[in-house]
């Protein structure tokens, strides 16, 4: 594939916190699509996403972004990048206006129309001051900020948090919006997995800070399986054949990235069907013996 | 390449000014009572151009201590600027306040009726070299220092030194040595100045005006890069 | 030349979905997509186009919304989209014309009736195979079939 063509280029990127470490990642992220990032809270997302907008110092590997150097073409890479924080944190005591017109020089692309146009949309009070707005109000006003200077990769971190199920719809749509442009990728983080099942081309998933898959959306959803069953049915060839089991009173359930070797494995008596995103999060990793309810 | 840093530099410059309006116009305009009654009262021009310098130091760490109250570093991260131009756009910041400063000064002490000091006694050469070397000697250590520790840190410096000159207070009368302490803290303060007045004194006026313009400028350099290195290991 | 545009359908919910920025007039192409199917989604895609093509709702030259306009309009992924739009393509189905957009292709009829024929073809080479492990002869599955051909008239 050719490299310059990846919005999002992460090679064996490493960083070492006090308890937590994110492992040698890699991923791409070709033009023009969606990408899903998606693990448990402090499966290393948000590190993630900070190491691109070099916001912490990373420990190792590299990071390209539209063919170029994350950190030695810094202000360009950041100029085409336009994000989205999980918890958005702008001057408290500056109403939305000023916000949005102090940031409006850094950029060549900077459409002041389209702001208003978003803010419009999103009913956002652009005299009030930013530390009036609720939870939902504060993303989407980085929202707006976020898609008004022509960025080509948009990073949203945990958007839909605080945002009602109708505008979670319109977020989704607004992002197959962008889309129609070519150039436009988009990374999106969420533990809410169904907002990405339908829309992601891609999905990485996380999972204590080490990479577990970074693949198109349609091979998860083809080769991922979650195989359920009585809890006596569990022999020792089963639990090593599954990559994440649960048990529960009335029977197990156990995940496994090879769904048609399993259909062969497992016979009468089984139930073999296709693992959500949710099933995949859930389960993977998960040790069977210490049952729960 | 060097008009792009200008327009970030501007841009940065731009963006202090909005984001903080609400607290530096009342500032600044207190700050104009306050010098406004001042050049009644005052006639030593030195004394006034510490005041310009301290007011002008006060209103520089604002934007940096609201960036670390209120944790909006991140936010000026993602912007299309390298670090580097941040760190820079704090030195800027702090003198193109300076500047307004004194600007507004100047024009109270000429206009004030009963002003004991005119604008000359700062626009010439002497007194601009002045406020350049209070404000460098204020500057140079409180950016890096601020960037470091934030607000937090600059309270508990003041207090460190409020409590440091208590105890040598207490420890001079407590000893009968209050002239060699005295002496002991204002000594560092009194060979700058010494030295300052014998290249003065020694030197063409011009090599002089030179030599300490570079001095000045090394400083600023040290500090700009010793604030860096600090904001470039800053995890936000 | 007809232009189309998908009709938004999801679970058996149907609303008609407006494309505000296009300016050609659009006739509705019917997609439902089931999450509930057990087929991938490109599969029920693929699916319900070809099927609207063999049975002429859908002629030589109506143009078809791009891949990115119907994964919008359909909620789903580019990729997915994509995939569809190539295997259609694969088949004979659509042509795409750089530069100016996706089109139902010229279907040769007796190519197509070839190509359903051969698909009749190995539904019944299935049927064989099944019948084979059971023992059935020929004669017994030439009954059935005849029966089964009598139960629909």
């Amino acid at each position: 594939m050719n490299r310059m063509n990846n919005a999002l280029d992460i090679e064996g990127v490493c960083k070492r916190y006090e308890g937590f470490t994110l492992h040698d990642v890699s991923l791409q992220l070709p033009r023009g699509y969606i990408m899903g990032l998606i693990g448990p809270n402090g499966a290393g997302k948000t590190t993630l996403i900070k190491l691109m907008l070099n916001l912490i110092r990373r420990d190792g590997g590299a990071i390209r972004m539209f063919g170029l150097d994350n950190l030695e073409d810094e202000a360009e890479v950041k100029s085409r990048i336009g994000f989205v924080p999980d918890e958005p944190r702008y001057h408290p005591d500056a109403s939305l206006s000023e916000l949005a017109s102090s940031v409006a020089p850094f950029y060549a692309n900077w459409d002041d129309d389209r702001f208003r146009h978003l803010a419009g949309e999103f009913e956002l009070p652009l005299k009030k001051r930013f530390k009036k707005l609720s939870h939902g109000m504060k993303t989407k006003f980085a929202l707006a900020m976020a898609l008004s200077h022509g960025a080509e990769l948009v990073l949203l971190d945990e958007p839909t948090t605080g945002l009602d199920p109708v505008f979670r719809r319109r977020l989704l749509d607004m992002l197959a919006g962008l889309l129609q442009d070519e150039r436009v990728s988009v990374l999106f983080s969420s533990h809410i997995t169904a907002d990405l099942e339908r829309a992601a081309d891609f999905v990485t998933f996380l999972k204590d800070g080490r990479l577990v898959f970074s693949s198109p959306m349609d091979q998860v959803a083809e080769n991922w399986g979650v195989v359920k069953g009585g809890q006596e049915m569990l022999d020792a060839e089963a639990h090593a054949f599954l990559q994440g089991v649960r048990v529960r009173r009335h029977g197990f359930e156990g995940l496994t990235s090879r769904i048609d070797e399993a259909r062969r494995r497992f016979g009468n008596g089984f139930v073999i069907e296709r693992a959500s995103l949710e099933d995949i999060m859930v389960l993977f990793g998960k040790e069977g013996s210490n049952h729960e309810d | 390449m060097r008009t792009e840093l200008l327009h970030r530099d501007m841009s940065l410059l731009r963006r202090d000014m909005i984001l903080h309006w609400r607290v530096m116009v009342p500032s600044i305009l207190f700050y104009a009572a306050f010098q406004g009654w001042i050049v009644r009262e005052i006639n030593n021009p030195t004394l006034w151009l510490v005041f310009i310098c301290v007011y002008m130091t006060f209103l520089t760490v604002i934007p940096i201590n609201v960036d670390d109250k209120a944790g909006t570093y991140a936010w000026s991260c993602t912007l299309p600027v390298t670090r580097a131009d941040l760190v820079r756009g704090r030195y800027v910041t702090a003198w193109a306040l300076l500047a307004l400063m004194l600007t507004l000064s100047i024009a109270l002490a000429a206009l004030m009726p009963g002003s004991k000091l005119t604008a000359g006694t700062v626009l010439n050469p002497d007194g601009l070299l002045l406020v350049l070397g209070i404000a460098t000697f204020l500057l140079a250590p409180l950016i890096p220092f601020t960037l470091k520790f934030g607000m937090m840190g600059v309270m508990l410096m003041l207090v460190f030194f409020q409590v440091l000159a208590a105890a040598l207070f207490v420890f001079a009368k407590a000893t009968g040595t209050r002239d060699a302490v005295e002496g002991g803290v204002a000594a560092p303060f009194r060979v700058i100045i010494a030295g300052v007045t014998a290249l003065h004194d020694y030197l063409p006026y011009l090599v002089f005006l030179v030599v300490v313009l570079a001095a000045l400028a090394l400083v600023n350099a040290l500090s700009y890069r010793f604030a860096l290195a600090i904001f470039r290991r800053k995890e936000l | 030349m007809r232009v189309l545009a998908p009709i938004l359908c999801i679970d058996g919910m149907y609303s008609r979905y407006a494309a505000a920025e296009s300016t050609e007039p659009e006739l509705p192409m019917r997609i439902v997509i089931s999450n509930a199917s057990p087929d991938p989604i490109y599969e029920q895609i693929l699916q319900q186009i070809r099927a609207q093509i063999l049975s002429g709702e859908l002629s030589e030259g109506d143009q078809l919304p791009s891949i990115r306009k119907l994964a919008r309009d359909l909620q789903i992924s580019v990729i997915t989209t994509k995939r569809s739009y190539e295997e259609l393509e694969r088949e004979g189905f659509i042509n795409t014309v750089g530069g100016k957009g996706t089109f139902v292709a010229a279907q040769n009829p007796e190519f197509l009736r070839e190509k359903r024929m051969k698909a009749v073809e190995e539904r019944l080479a299935e049927a064989v195979d099944q019948a084979r492990l059971l023992n059935v002869g020929s004669d017994e599955l030439a009954e059935m079939l005849r029966l089964l051909y009598a139960e629909d008239e």
